[in-house]
């Protein structure tokens, strides 16, 4: 299974700040800007690429603190679908 | 159809095609007439429903040189170019950008900076400025065309290096401090004057912010709007110097 994003979201950094910023044709269903931090930045480039979620979690589970990176992966998936920046998800 | 016209703006020709021949008007002449070309950047018709369905601009030669800066910087754009929403003034060889939501004081601590440093500043822009990251990573401000309500502006001041950025807001006391990186980031973007119809549009401001966090220092001015708050700004950024 893979996440399906709102058209329009583009990842970008600013200096050293990761932004979340939305093109004019997601404002409707997406907050324009939103920070994020350096972890949630490289969970959205794996999104992004379309990288399937096994995929994901088992990368998560090989890392040194895969419980802390397991429960922030979770809360930034419930974050992106509340805010509109994940629309779904396909097998 | 429409009107063709040309004129330079932070150093780049660009080539417009007006819906109203008056809308020329507002360049105060500084604007040649033109044969129609190409790709002319223009306000478009969905510019003019969004601005009349959401601010109840009507379809007129004013409210299209208000769109103008968010099409002018899509073009400014491809050369590290963009129509930012602040009061520019020079003082002592450096350019100081003072931002704020539209009603919060930008005019009035610029006035309050003119009575107090008046002999020794130049109001480069009173509304919206242009700025360009150069190829040395720097960041320099010119004056442009929108000069805002009250006409702030001398088109005739060379690009001048960024010295700072001083974001305002309104409160009962006065204080100023620097803003983090990550304090900075979305206001500063937010001040950005362009469509944001393309991904590419968005990496482009994006890399003229970060050449601005990188480089020069941005504060945050909570004040009440009196001549005291104007003096922390300059104790600030003369300490900086």
């Amino acid at each position: 299974m893979h996440f399906i994003i709102h058209k329009g979201i583009v990842l970008t950094k600013v200096s050293d700040v990761n932004l979340l910023v939305a093109t004019r044709e997601a404002w409707d269903d997406c907050p324009q800007i939103k920070l994020i931090t350096p972890t949630q930045a490289d969970f959205w480039e794996y999104i992004e690429k379309g990288v399937d979620q096994e995929e994901i979690l088992k990368e998560i589970e090989g890392s040194e603190e895969n419980e802390l990176l397991l429960k922030l992966y979770n809360l930034f998936i419930k974050k992106m679908k509340e805010s509109g920046y994940i629309i779904g998800e396909e097998d | 159809m429409g009107y063709y016209y040309r004129k330079q703006i932070a150093g780049i020709e660009i080539n417009y095609n007006f819906h109203f021949d008056e809308t020329s008007g507002f360049f105060h002449g500084k604007i040649n007439k033109e044969k129609p070309v190409d790709n002319a950047v223009s306000a478009r018709d969905c510019d003019f429903h969004i601005w009349e369905a959401e601010w109840k601009y009507k379809v007129c030669a004013s409210t299209e040189m208000a769109i103008l800066p968010y099409r002018t910087s899509d073009y400014l754009l491809n050369y590290n170019r963009c129509v930012y929403h602040a009061v520019a003034f020079l003082y002592k060889n450096k350019a100081y950008l003072i931002t704020a939501q539209s009603g919060t004081g930008k005019s009035t601590q610029l006035r309050n900076w003119m009575k107090l440093y008046g002999n020794e500043t130049k109001i480069i822009n009173g509304d919206k400025p242009v700025i360009e990251k150069t190829d040395e990573n720097t960041i320099l401000v010119h004056p442009s065309p929108w000069k805002g309500k009250e006409g702030w502006g001398d088109d005739s001041l060379p690009p001048t290096p960024l010295g700072g950025v001083i974001f305002l807001s309104q409160a009962k006391e006065n204080k100023i401090e620097r803003m983090s990186n990550f304090q900075a980031a979305i206001p500063l973007l937010s001040r950005f004057l362009f469509t944001v119809e393309s991904e590419e549009n968005v990496r482009q401001a994006c890399a003229i912010e970060s050449c601005i966090l990188d480089t020069v220092p941005v504060f945050h001015l909570s004040n009440v709007g009196d001549l005291a708050s104007t003096l922390l700004i300059h104790d600030v950024i003369t300490e900086v110097e």
